[in-house]
């Protein structure tokens, strides 16, 4: 099973056999009727920003080509991203040169300043965006690849985006971050509404996914909008670029949890644009789906393989393997009344490592077992009707 | 014997020094009032995105291999940057710095080619594409920046030359630094891969030429052909035939295979003119595109 998973995994090319799209195909000499399609876009509020967003955005951050702009508009992906430093500029420019065409209101348009200097240098370089943009206003600034609540609660910046705010030339204001994500989702918290949408990397192989999703459950609860990218997780499962992430699923993976309002895959031809769109209206992971996102989970350390190796070491004679599944099923794809039938299936009612001093289990992978324990076996108390 | 050792060291310094020039180790220009870090930071293709975050992926898909980035400093604030991104060949050089290039700054002679925006300084030379940056803004950085720039160019090709696949493309009405490289996705297609392509002014009109530059005309006549089932062209591709095709996308586009060449024209409104433009750039292509 693993071969073949393994296999499905090996797609040099994402977009030929993947192309049978649920949506229509786009096809450069005709005019697609896309009403049906736009009317079945999966589409989220942005926290308490009071825009709507599709869950599949577009990333214009590699982007040259308008073409593949007015392919997205046409599908109905009307949010797009860039910052003041992509390809020199140019990513904004030709952002620029095709929305013109487009009503203003068909559209939002997010871009990134770092930080600087001065308030004077950050409004300035703002300007420029503007200018390269041909906008009056962007509906979300962010402030660049924020790391730290240090450095989301520069002073200066703040001042700095809060004045363009006050001008209109701002709708929104926000972060992005590429590293430690839950300390920036909860400066956007402890922000009280300064901060309104925090853009994160978030995808299934970063370690501290679970961690992640619960700072997001307080960034919602806070009205925080949520934006992911680096969804593919770089585009592949290994180093030497072999084997190639299934980004149907991948996207479909972090999507599952609501508080994510959208993504921002790159998207550079319209074959991968027709290719992400698909995702708009259906977020049910397929069953092929699924099996490659274990693979995947191997990869992202959700993953329990099974070896066995943990068996006789617990002293409670626990099926530990069973249980890592139990947290995969969880915390990777929501499938928490499958979680909980694993759990119950070993008369397990509440966390049984409470009483050992010690975890003397082990596991070839690392796992911190008694802690995904103690965390996954709440499930048994939950009622059914409450569980996915 | 202590002969022999000499001979030994001296040989093991020439490797050392000759390694450093294999794997690109650069010598960074000194300047008067400013102190250069102890050694430039290097960065690969697997961590290169922890320096640039994103904007890594662009210069992978030019082919990146290596940057170094080395540091200037005058106060502890005050600061210029050097990065010299190593990519495959001259034309991906080219190719990422047109990429970033913007349509007005002050353009340099300098490298192949080369311009300063605010306190940026950016050219390409030989493989590589060099960026020179800082925050200040006062005549003291900019003319060091300026200086690091000239000795670095120098010190890389002191002859510089520019890719000779862009004299492929015509002067004529052809728009200053408007020439771009794409190695894949032109036009938002993914079969339409390793594109030169310029723009020009007639008139009122701009417009483009571009040139895929194909294997053999097997390949030319694949990516044609593509092209024509993706936007509904019902033709058999055949070299020598001009085809005009509507694309929704990208507007009128008239093309045809030459040799082992797709050319084409973009841009143009009159479908007769851009027939016309197409058929003398290929009598010009033909006369000077390499066989």
């Amino acid at each position: 099973m693993k071969a073949l998973n393994r296999r499905s995994f090996l797609k040099t090319s994402a977009t030929g056999a993947l192309g049978a799209a649920i949506i229509p195909e786009i096809k450069a000499g005709e005019n697609v009727n896309l009403a049906s399609v736009q009317h079945d876009i999966i589409r989220r509020k942005l926290g308490n920003t009071g825009i709507e967003v599709p869950v599949v955005s577009m990333g214009v951050g590699r982007c040259d080509s308008p073409a593949v702009i007015k392919g997205a508009m046409k599908l109905g992906i009307n949010h797009f991203d860039t910052a003041y430093v992509y390809q020199g500029g140019n990513s904004e420019r030709l952002l620029g040169e095709v929305l013109k065409t487009y009503p203003r209101d068909s559209f939002t348009i997010a871009t990134k300043i770092k930080t600087c200097n001065s308030k004077d240098e950050f409004v300035a370089l703002f300007y420029e965006s503007l200018e390269r943009l041909q906008m009056d206003y962007v509906d979300i600034l962010y402030l660049h690849g924020v790391d730290s609540e240090e450095q989301a609660f520069n002073v200066t910046m703040m001042e700095a985006m809060k004045s363009l705010k006050e001008e209109g030339k701002v709708k929104h204001l926000g972060m992005s971050t590429h590293r430690n994500e839950p300390e920036v989702l909860q400066a956007a918290v402890d922000s009280k509404s300064f901060y309104e949408v925090v853009l994160l990397a978030i995808n299934f192989k970063q370690e501290h996914y679970p961690r992640i999703r619960e700072k997001m459950a307080e960034a919602a609860k806070a009205g925080i909008g949520m934006v992911g990218m680096k969804v593919m997780a770089g585009g592949f499962l290994d180093k030497d670029k072999t084997r190639s992430v299934n980004f149907r699923a991948a996207l479909k993976y972090v999507l599952q949890d609501p508080n994510l309002h959208t993504t921002i895959p790159s998207m550079i031809n319209l074959e991968q644009l027709q290719d992400n769109a698909s995702v708009l209206t259906n977020l049910e992971l397929s069953d092929q789906e699924k099996s490659d996102l274990e693979v995947a989970a191997l990869d992202a350390g959700l993953y329990c393989n099974g070896c066995g190796i943990c068996l006789n070491t617990c002293k409670k004679n626990l099926n530990i393997p069973d249980l890592m599944r139990a947290y995969m099923y969880t915390y990777g794809y929501r499938e928490t009344a499958k979680a909980k039938d694993l759990i119950v299936r070993q008369h397990i009612l509440n966390n049984p490592c409470r009483d050992c001093m010690e975890c003397t289990t082990a596991c070839s992978k690392g796992f911190p077992v008694s802690d995904r324990i103690a965390d996954v076996s709440r499930l048994a108390t939950i009622p059914n009707e409450f569980l996915s | 014997m202590k002969m022999s050792i000499s001979f030994r060291l001296i040989n093991i310094s020439l490797a050392i020094m000759m390694a450093g020039t294999l794997y690109g180790q650069t010598t960074f220009p000194k300047i008067r009032g400013w102190n250069l870090a102890d050694s430039a930071k290097r960065y690969d293709q697997e961590t290169l995105w922890e320096y640039i975050d994103g904007a890594a992926e662009s210069f992978l898909n030019y082919d990146f291999r290596f940057l170094e980035v080395m540091e200037y400093h005058r106060t502890s604030d005050e600061y210029i940057k050097a990065e010299i991104y190593h990519q495959g060949s001259g034309l991906q050089a080219f190719g990422i710095y047109a990429f970033e290039r913007p349509e007005v700054a002050e353009f340099l002679d300098l490298g192949c080619e080369g311009y300063m925006i605010y306190s940026s300084l950016n050219f390409y030379v030989k493989d590589c594409y060099v960026k020179i940056l800082s925050h200040q803004e006062d005549e003291k950085t900019l003319e060091a920046i300026r200086i690091i720039a000239d000795k670095l160019s120098q010190s890389i090709e002191k002859e510089p030359e520019k890719p000779a696949l862009l004299d492929l493309l015509p002067d004529y009405e052809k728009i200053p630094r408007s020439e771009k490289y794409f190695p894949s996705n032109y036009l938002g297609y993914s079969f339409l891969n390793h594109v030169i392509t310029a723009e020009y002014l007639n008139n009122d009109n701009r417009y483009s030429l571009f040139i895929l530059l194909a294997d053999d005309q097997e390949e030319a006549l694949k990516s044609l052909y593509s092209y024509l089932k993706q936007t509904k062209t019902e033709k058999e591709p055949l070299t020598g035939e001009i085809y005009r095709v509507e694309d929704i996308f990208n507007g009128l586009v008239v093309l045809t295979v030459a040799d082992r060449y797709l050319l084409g024209i973009l841009g143009m409104e009159d479908a007769d003119l851009a027939t016309e433009f197409l058929s003398q750039f290929v009598e010009y292509a033909t006369q000077t595109l390499p066989r």
